[in-house]
């Protein structure tokens, strides 16, 4: 018999794209051309941002120096957390709770080679959005500082064996945690992750933001200035980030050791990893895939075959039935809840960091109009993942059980109204909660705070709109996760649909914010942006309701 | 209570089901039979209103599941072959939001739920998650969700595959005293002794259209045969 190997099953994944791109037909092409249109409009946006930025800082030190090396590594880290935990949450679902895994499971494969594939598919999956976020950063750093062709080396040797780095951690982790979890009660398990999600967060904003960040951007001289820095944890030797910025420093300071012990490390430290990981793969693939056979990871306790709990009543009326229905399945879902619990681990992170930024009245109002409008764009940006995760992929995932809503006495479009007034309730809830925090960490004054919620309610709401209704249009009930929902062609167009629409709100409040921290005068400057980005809310809105509304009538089963 | 005119359901350049008509009246349990692909889901899911028929009309006690769906689908109770229903409600909680949907009083819910569990004694499974249950069991609460409402029309799609022996007999018995009750029972199924046990009048479907129906004795008489079970009829009629 043939020695079957991880390309083997690999190949059933390529096979599968290439039945895709056989049934292609020009609408199809039309829809995937106009998404990598829009793709490209993002990364430009993000090279443009980012190119502005680091030409202000090389301005303000006449050359390559420590704000832009360590704004690139800040960048670079940031991405890097980002890719990591989100690549978590992809690998959980590849690597166990994929469907074609109780297949595979049964054929004569050994657990490594399995994992194998599992482990190369997941990482192709989840890495492209690091080209799409991470590459126009970088690339930017090379057009600002001119630095050659040297540079774009140094980025293209270091690119796959940072990938995979982050790729193996995550997976070693997978694995560690299906281990270790993969007996506990959900009780125990979620209560841990109550503790360990906020400790984690605020040791990962502490390397990022070690010290106040007036220090480093405060008048001092350059040589003070690069003192605090060289106390920063961001030199700290074990981060892939510093070893990239130190390999990028030795280029442009001529240090050739320096430059080739950091491109030694890049690769070596994924190399070990990889063997860590085939490793453990051999040893917990096995055990964590027959617990996710069992039905849940997370297992109760063998003898505890059906577990017990309070049943609850519904509603009187068909719409808070469904309204209840939706909290219930959500609320329970530890799918949904990781999810969630990701998202929870970003926002602390990035409030342990706020917290370290020097308060509203202390710096520039150029600097101060940056901080503003990137912390919009952040609350637009979280608000746009709740949606696409959560609300894109809810009507698929009532897949299987959808005859149920399908065969009774409703409308569907009570449906829809139940799953739009709870995941926009969620939407909101959070907007508020990050306006109302990001405003008191930064010392907001109220015009400047309530344009902020305002614009991250409407932005909320419009990007659930969006997502909804690409759900109700396209849906797939043949998706048991709304990882992988989410990730599909209509999902990543809702969110590059939601991106452009809040990038380009948040740049025009930025230009009025500017204006109005100068002049200190409401109406028109951020008072217009409310008024019409209201209005484009409300008719964007009603305009994809009634598209969703007659979609999910005519959706059959 | 159930009509169908010259239902057609096509999928693309497929034709499921062609122009086909049937009607099941009170007190009948029709039972309609045929090859795998010969159309008996789609058209059991076409009256359920999972699927849109692409030609004719479907009436349900008169009402027409495409121009008044509500009103037609409140008079329906549908137990599909594929017993999914969300994983992380309990049997109960089910029951409770199928109950809620037809504006059962909570009291009522529970009333209802309580003898129907009682039927097929899972009472002590209702608080567990529909994700935990076997196939059996998942099957066993589509079927008291489908009947919590007192619906006029049962709707089932192979309705003892996944059940004991014990509960295939009482669903059997369930099934016939619906009828008597003045309800109506169209199944679809490829379980032949237990057609021949409960259905007044059969139909055999065939490439999606009926190719006989009637009662047993019909059936011999177009088979040619004086005598024989439903199984026998079956191939003869379908060669």
């Amino acid at each position: 018999m043939r020695k079957v190997d991880f390309l083997t099953l690999w190949n059933s994944d390529l096979q599968t794209l290439k039945h895709a791109l056989r049934k292609a037909n020009a609408v199809r092409f039309l829809v995937v051309t106009a998404f990598f249109i829009l793709l490209a409009f993002v990364a430009l946006a993000i090279f443009a941002f980012s190119k502005a930025s680091f030409n202000f800082l090389i301005r303000e030190e006449s050359e390559v120096g420590v704000l832009s090396l360590f704004t690139l590594g800040v960048a670079f880290l940031l991405l890097s957390g980002i890719f990591l935990v989100s690549n978590l949450l992809y690998f959980f679902t590849v690597i166990f709770k994929d469907q074609k895994n109780r297949l595979l499971a049964t054929l004569p494969i050994s657990a490594q080679t399995f994992f194998v594939s599992r482990f190369v598919n997941a990482t192709i999956l989840s890495s492209w959005p690091i080209f799409v976020l991470g590459l126009p950063v970088l690339l930017a750093f090379g057009q600002a500082s001119k630095a050659g062709i040297g540079f774009y080396l140094i980025f293209f040797v270091s690119l796959l064996p940072l990938v995979l780095l982050f790729s193996s951690i995550s997976a070693i982790i997978t694995l560690l945690v299906a281990r270790i979890f993969g007996n506990l009660t959900f009780k125990v398990t979620f209560l841990s992750l109550l503790v360990l999600i906020p400790t984690a967060s605020f040791l990962f904003a502490k390397i990022i933001f070690p010290t106040n960040l007036g220090q480093i951007f405060s008048n001092g001289s350059l040589s003070a200035r690069l003192a605090t820095l060289e106390k920063l944890a961001i030199f700290w030797p074990v981060l892939p980030s510093t070893w990239f910025v130190r390999a990028v420093g030795g280029w442009f300071f001529n240090q050739p050791v320096q430059l080739i012990f950091n491109l030694f490390l890049i690769w070596l430290v994924p190399a070990v990893f990889l063997v860590i990981l085939l490793y453990l793969a051999e040893k917990y693939y096995l055990f964590g895939l027959q617990k996710s056979f069992e039905g849940r990871l997370i297992a109760g306790s063998p003898d505890q075959k059906v577990r017990v709990t309070k049943s609850q009543t519904f509603g009187k009326d068909p719409l808070s039935a469904l309204f209840k229905k939706e909290i219930l399945t959500f609320g329970r879902d530890a799918g949904q809840l990781g999810y969630l619990g990701f998202l929870f681990f970003l926002t602390l992170v990035y409030f342990f960091a706020l917290a370290r930024v020097p308060t509203f009245e202390n710096i520039s109002s150029t600097l101060l109009s940056v901080l503003v409008a990137a912390n919009f764009l952040f609350i637009g940006y979280i608000l746009i993942v709740i949606a696409v995760r959560f609300a894109f992929p809810s009507v698929s995932l009532e897949g299987k059980s959808a005859w149920v809503v399908w065969s009774l006495p409703v409308r569907l479009t009570t449906l829809l109204w139940a799953k739009f007034f709870f995941f926009v309730l969620l939407v909101v809830l959070a907007a508020g909660i990050l306006a109302n925090l990001s405003a008191a960490l930064l010392g907001f004054d109220w015009p400047t705070f309530l344009t902020t919620l305002l614009l991250a309610i409407f932005a909320g709401i419009l990007s659930t709109t969006i997502a909804l209704t690409f759900g109700a249009i396209w849906p797939d009930f043949t998706q048991k996760s709304g990882e992988q929902a989410s990730t599909s062609l209509p999902g990543l167009l809702a969110t590059v649909i939601s991106l452009l629409i809040i990038s380009l709100f948040t740049f025009w409040f930025w230009q009025q914010l500017k204006i109005y921290l100068v002049d200190g005068i409401f109406w028109p400057t951020l008072g217009v942006v409310l008024v019409v980005f209201g209005t484009v809310t409300v008719f964007l809105t009603v305009t994809l309701w009634l598209f969703a509304q007659k979609a999910i009538k005519n959706v059959s089963l | 209570m159930l009509k169908l005119n010259n239902v057609t359901k096509k999928f693309g350049s497929l034709t499921a089901v062609s122009g086909l008509s049937l009607e099941v009246k009170r007190s009948e349990i029709f039972g309609l039979i045929g090859p795998n692909g010969s159309g008996k889901t789609t058209t059991i899911k076409m009256i359920a209103g999972l699927l849109a028929p692409s030609k004719g009309e479907i009436l349900v006690d008169g009402a027409s599941i495409a121009e008044s769906p509500q009103d037609a689908k409140s008079k329906i109770g549908y137990i599909p072959d594929d017993p999914n229903v969300w994983e992380k409600l309990t049997g109960e909680e089910f029951l409770n939001f199928v109950g809620a949907i037809f504006a059962l009083q909570a009291k009522e819910i529970a009333r209802r739920a309580k003898e129907l569990l009682a039927i097929y004694q899972i009472e002590n499974l209702a608080g567990g998650y529909f994700g935990d249950y076997s196939r059996g069991t998942k099957q066993k609460f589509t079927i008291i969700a489908a009947l919590i409402h007192q619906p006029k029309l049962l709707l089932i799609d192979e309705p003892m595959v996944g059940l004991d022996p014990q509960s295939a007999k009482t669903t059997g018995k369930l099934l016939v005293e619906f009828a008597k009750g003045g309800g109506a029972v169209l199944l679809a199924t490829h379980t032949l002794p237990i057609a021949q046990k409960i259905c007044t009048h059969l139909g055999i479907l065939d490439g999606g259209k009926l190719k006989v129906s009637g009662n047993l004795a019909t059936l011999r008489k177009k088979a040619k045969l004086q005598e024989g079970e439903l199984e026998e009829l079956y191939f003869r009629l379908l060669k």
